[in-house]
C-alpha cells in the first residue's frame, strides 16, 4: 500500500513538472489556460493522496473557478495579440520585447527545478516529495513574476506562487480549520478575477487607440516608476481641458 | 453601556466631521443668502443636506462597530464548527476600517465619477473587519486584507477607461497588485513557518527565519522602506479612489494586522529581534520617507513618501514594547489614515487623476486649503490632532532613547517641509466657469460635494487635540491584552 502512495505521489509529481513548465514557457492562451486548470487538478489529487478529500475538492473547485474567470480576458487579449498591430503587444509586455522569453524562461525552468530538487533535500520543512512540489511550484511562481516581461505572466506566476504557499500551508498546519480554508479559496478567487478586471482595462485601452507609452518595469532597474511620462501628463491635460 | 460609551468617544472624530460640515454649511448658506444671489441660495440646502447624506454610510458602519464591541471580550461563540473569538485589538481595527472606508466611501460617492470607489470601499473595509473578527487564525485576518487590495486593485485598474481622462491606472494596478499580494503571500508563507516552529521547537525553522519571511511579508505589503516600490507609484499614477484606499486604509489596516498578529503569536512578539526589525523599519521610513517627500518632484510623489514617513512612527510605537507605545502607535494610525485620505485626495484634485479632474474656483481653493491643513496636522505640531496622537509614541520612545523620539521630531518637520514646497508650485490654476447672472468679481462658494469631504475629513483630522486623553485610555485598554508588551 505504501509503495503505491509513493509510486502515485511519482507520477504526480512528474505531471506537475510537465504542466508546470509548459505553463512557463507557453504562449498560446488555450495552452495557458489549460495548464493552469491541470496544475490545479494535479494539486488537487495531490490533496486527495497526502491530505483529505475535502481539501482536494475545495483545490478542484477553486482551480475551475479561477480558469472560468480568467477565460474571458485571456482570449481577448490574446486575440488583439494576434491581430497585433504592435499596440497591444506593447502595452501588455512591462518592459521590452517579448522576443528571447520562450528560451529564457525554458532554461529557467530547468534551474529551478533543480533549485527545488536541492532545497527539499536540503529544508525538507514538510513530507519529502510534498517538499519539492511547493519548492518547484514557488520558485517558479518567482520566477515569473520577478523576470517576466508578459502581463499575463506575471498574474499565472502570482497564482502559481499562492497555490505553492496553499500547498505548504495545508500540509504544514496541523488543524484547518474551515475558515482558513474558505478564505484562501477566496483569495484565490477574487485575485483571479482582479487579474481578469486588469487585462481586459488593458485591453480597452488597446481598441480606444491611446498611443503606447513606455511601461515602467517592476524591477529596480531602469528608469524611475514614480514620475509620470510624456504620454500620462498629456492624458491628464487632455482631461483638464475637456473639464475647462 | 460602558462599551457603548467608550466605542463613541473612539468613534468621535469619525462622528465630528458631520456636525463640522452641517455648521459650515449653515454659514455658507447664510453667507448666500445675504448675497442675495439666486442660484447660490437654490443650492445652499444641498450644500447643507450633502454632508448628511455622505455621512449616512459613516453613522451606520459606527452602529455596526458598535454592535461589534457589544460581543463579550475574547469569548468563543460557537457558530457551527467556527468559533468567532473577537479581541480588543481586532475591535480597534473593526473601528478604524469602518472609519477610514466610510470617510473615503463617502468622498466617492461625493465625487462625480460614480459609485465604484464608495462600493469598493465598503466591501475592502467590510472584508478587513470581517478577516479581524472571524476566529483567532491569523490568515483569515491576511486573507481579509488581501481581498481588500485585490478590490482596491480594480478600482485602479477601471479608472480612466471610459476614455474621458488620463489611461495610466492600469499601471498602477499591476504594481500595486504585483507587489502588495506578492508580500501577502510570502505573509501566509511566514504563518505556516510559524506554525511548524510551534509544532516543532528546534528544527529547521528557527525563530529568525520565521520573523524574517514575516518581516519581508509586512514591507511588502505595507510598503516600507526599502520595499516601498508600490507607494510612489500608487499615489501618483493611480486614481484618487484607488490611491485613497490604498495608502488610506488598507496600509494602514496591515499595520493594525501585525499589531494582531504579534499578539497572536506571543512566541514571536516577545522575540528581541521583533523589536529591533520594527524599530529598524520605523528609522528607515522616517528617514527614507523624509528624503524622498522633499526631493524634487511632482506633489502626488510627495504625498506618497509622507505616507512612508508617517508610518514610522507608528512602528516605532510598536517596536517600543510598552503598552502607552502600542497604544499611541494606534491612536497615531487611525490619524494618519484620515490625514493621509485627505492629502492623496487632495493632490488628487489639484493635479488631476484618471478618474478626477481638476476642480475649479472656490472648490480649489477649498481643496487647497484642506491640503495645507491636513499636512500640518500630519506633522505633530500642537495643538492639531497630530500631536496628541504622536504625544504617547513620544513618550514611550523617550523613555527608552531619546535620539528615537528626536528623529521622528525631525523627520516629521521635513516631511512637512517637502509638502509645504510642493504645495507652493500648484498646477496651473484654471480658469473659473462663469456663472449664469454673474456680473462682478464676487468670488464664487459653490464648492464640489468631493471639497466638502475633504474640508470635512480635515477638520476631523485637526479636531483629535479636543479629546486625546478618553481616546488614549481605550487604545491603552485594548492593549492590556496584549501580554508580551511591558506594563507601562
Amino acid at each position: 500500500m505504501g509503495h503505491v502512495r509513493v509510486l502515485n505521489e511519482f507520477v504526480l509529481l512528474v505531471l506537475l513538472v510537465v504542466v508546470a513548465s509548459l505553463l512557463s514557457v507557453s504562449v498560446e492562451w488555450h495552452v495557458a489556460l489549460a495548464c493552469l486548470w491541470l496544475v490545479y487538478g494535479i494539486a488537487s489529487t495531490w490533496l486527495a493522496v497526502v491530505a483529505t478529500p475535502e481539501l482536494a475538492g475545495a483545490k478542484l473547485v477553486t482551480g475551475s473557478t479561477v480558469c472560468v474567470l480568467l477565460a474571458p480576458s485571456l482570449r481577448a487579449l490574446s486575440a488583439e495579440r494576434a491581430r497585433s498591430t504592435g499596440r497591444v503587444r506593447r502595452l501588455v509586455d512591462t518592459a521590452g520585447s517579448t522576443a528571447v522569453d520562450e528560451p529564457f524562461m525554458l532554461v529557467g525552468a530547468i534551474l529551478v527545478a533543480a533549485a527545488s530538487i536541492a532545497l527539499s533535500q536540503a529544508f525538507p520543512i514538510v513530507g519529502s516529495a510534498t517538499n519539492f512540489a511547493w519548492y518547484w511550484l514557488g520558485l517558479l511562481g518567482l520566477l515569473l513574476i520577478m523576470l517576466s516581461r508578459d502581463l499575463v505572466r506575471v498574474g499565472i506566476g502570482l497564482l502559481l506562487l499562492l497555490n505553492a504557499v496553499d500547498l505548504l500551508d495545508t500540509l504544514a498546519a496541523s488543524h484547518q480549520g474551515v475558515g482558513a480554508i474558505g478564505a484562501r479559496s477566496v483569495v484565490t478567487i477574487v485575485l483571479a478575477l482582479a487579474l481578469g478586471v486588469v487585462w481586459t482595462a488593458v485591453h480597452a485601452r488597446a481598441v480606444t487607440g491611446a498611443p503606447p507609452p513606455p511601461v515602467p518595469t517592476l524591477s529596480l532597474i531602469g528608469r524611475p516608476v514614480g514620475d509620470l511620462d510624456q504620454s500620462d501628463q498629456q492624458a491628464v491635460d487632455e482631461a483638464a481641458s475637456q473639464a475647462g | 453601556m460602558a462599551t457603548t460609551v467608550s466605542l463613541g468617544v473612539i468613534a468621535l472624530p469619525v462622528v465630528s466631521p458631520l456636525v463640522a460640515a452641517a455648521i459650515l454649511a449653515l454659514a455658507m448658506a447664510l453667507v448666500h443668502g445675504r448675497g442675495g444671489s439666486d442660484g447660490a441660495v437654490r443650492r445652499a440646502p444641498w450644500a447643507l443636506v450633502l454632508p448628511v447624506i455622505n455621512w449616512l454610510p459613516a453613522l451606520a458602519m459606527v452602529g455596526a462597530a458598535v454592535a461589534v464591541a457589544r460581543l463579550p471580550d475574547a469569548a468563543a461563540i460557537p457558530i457551527g464548527s467556527w468559533s468567532l473569538g473577537v479581541g480588543a485589538v481586532a475591535r480597534v481595527q473593526s473601528v478604524f476600517a469602518f472609519g477610514a472606508g466610510a470617510f473615503i466611501a463617502a468622498l466617492g460617492a461625493a465625487s462625480d465619477r460614480g459609485p465604484a470607489t464608495a462600493i469598493a470601499a465598503v466591501i475592502a473595509s467590510s472584508s478587513i473587519v470581517i478577516g479581524a473578527v472571524a476566529g483567532d487564525d491569523a490568515r483569515v485576518g491576511a486573507a481579509g486584507i488581501h481581498v481588500a487590495v485585490l478590490v482596491t486593485a480594480m478600482v485602479m485598474a477601471t479608472a480612466g477607461t471610459d476614455g474621458t481622462a488620463g489611461r495610466s491606472g492600469w499601471r498602477a494596478a499591476t504594481t500595486y497588485l504585483t507587489l502588495a499580494s506578492l508580500g501577502l503571500v510570502i505573509l501566509l508563507a511566514g504563518f505556516s513557518l510559524a506554525d511548524i516552529l510551534r509544532i516543532s521547537p528546534g528544527g529547521l525553522v528557527t525563530e529568525a527565519f520565521a520573523i524574517a519571511v514575516l518581516a519581508v511579508g509586512f514591507a511588502l505589503a505595507i510598503g516600507l522602506v526599502p520595499l516601498h516600490f508600490w507607494v510612489p507609484v500608487v499615489s501618483l499614477r493611480s486614481g484618487e479612489g484607488g490611491a485613497m484606499l490604498a495608502l488610506g486604509l488598507v496600509a494602514p489596516a496591515t499595520v493594525g494586522f501585525l499589531v494582531q498578529v504579534l499578539s497572536g503569536l506571543p512566541q514571536l512578539g516577545s522575540e528581541v529581534l521583533t523589536a529591533r526589525l520594527l524599530v529598524i523599519g520605523g528609522l528607515l521610513g522616517c528617514a527614507g520617507g523624509a528624503i524622498g517627500a522633499v526631493a524634487p518632484g511632482r506633489l502626488g510623489r510627495r504625498v506618497g513618501y509622507a505616507v512612508i514617513a508617517g508610518l514610522g512612527p507608528v512602528l516605532l510605537g510598536i517596536g517600543s514594547g510598552t503598552r502607552i507605545g502600542v497604544a499611541g502607535a494606534l491612536v497615531a494610525l487611525a490619524h494618519h489614515a484620515t490625514c493621509m485620505i485627505v492629502l492623496v485626495g487632495s493632490a488628487a484634485a489639484l493635479e488631476g487623476r484618471p478618474d478626477r479632474q481638476r476642480p475649479a474656483g472656490a472648490s480649489r481653493r477649498a481643496v487647497q486649503m484642506a491640503f495645507v491643513l491636513a499636512a500640518i496636522a500630519s506633522s505633530g505640531i500642537p495643538p492639531l490632532g497630530g500631536f496628541a496622537a504622536r504625544w504617547a509614541v513620544m513618550q514611550a520612545l523617550s523613555l527608552a532613547d531619546w535620539r528615537l523620539a528626536m528623529a521622528v521630531g525631525v523627520s516629521s518637520l521635513v516631511v512637512l517641509a517637502g509638502l509645504l514646497v510642493g504645495a507652493s508650485r500648484w498646477p496651473g490654476d484654471r480658469p473659473e466657469t462663469p456663472v449664469e447672472g454673474d456680473l462682478g468679481s464676487r468670488p464664487q462658494w459653490k464648492l464640489s460635494g468631493s471639497a466638502w469631504v475633504l474640508l470635512a475629513s480635515t477638520v476631523a483630522a485637526c479636531a483629535l487635540s479636543v479629546l486625546p486623553s478618553p481616546v488614549l485610555d481605550q487604545a491603552h485598554r485594548a492593549t492590556a491584552q496584549l501580554t508580551y508588551l511591558r506594563p507601562f
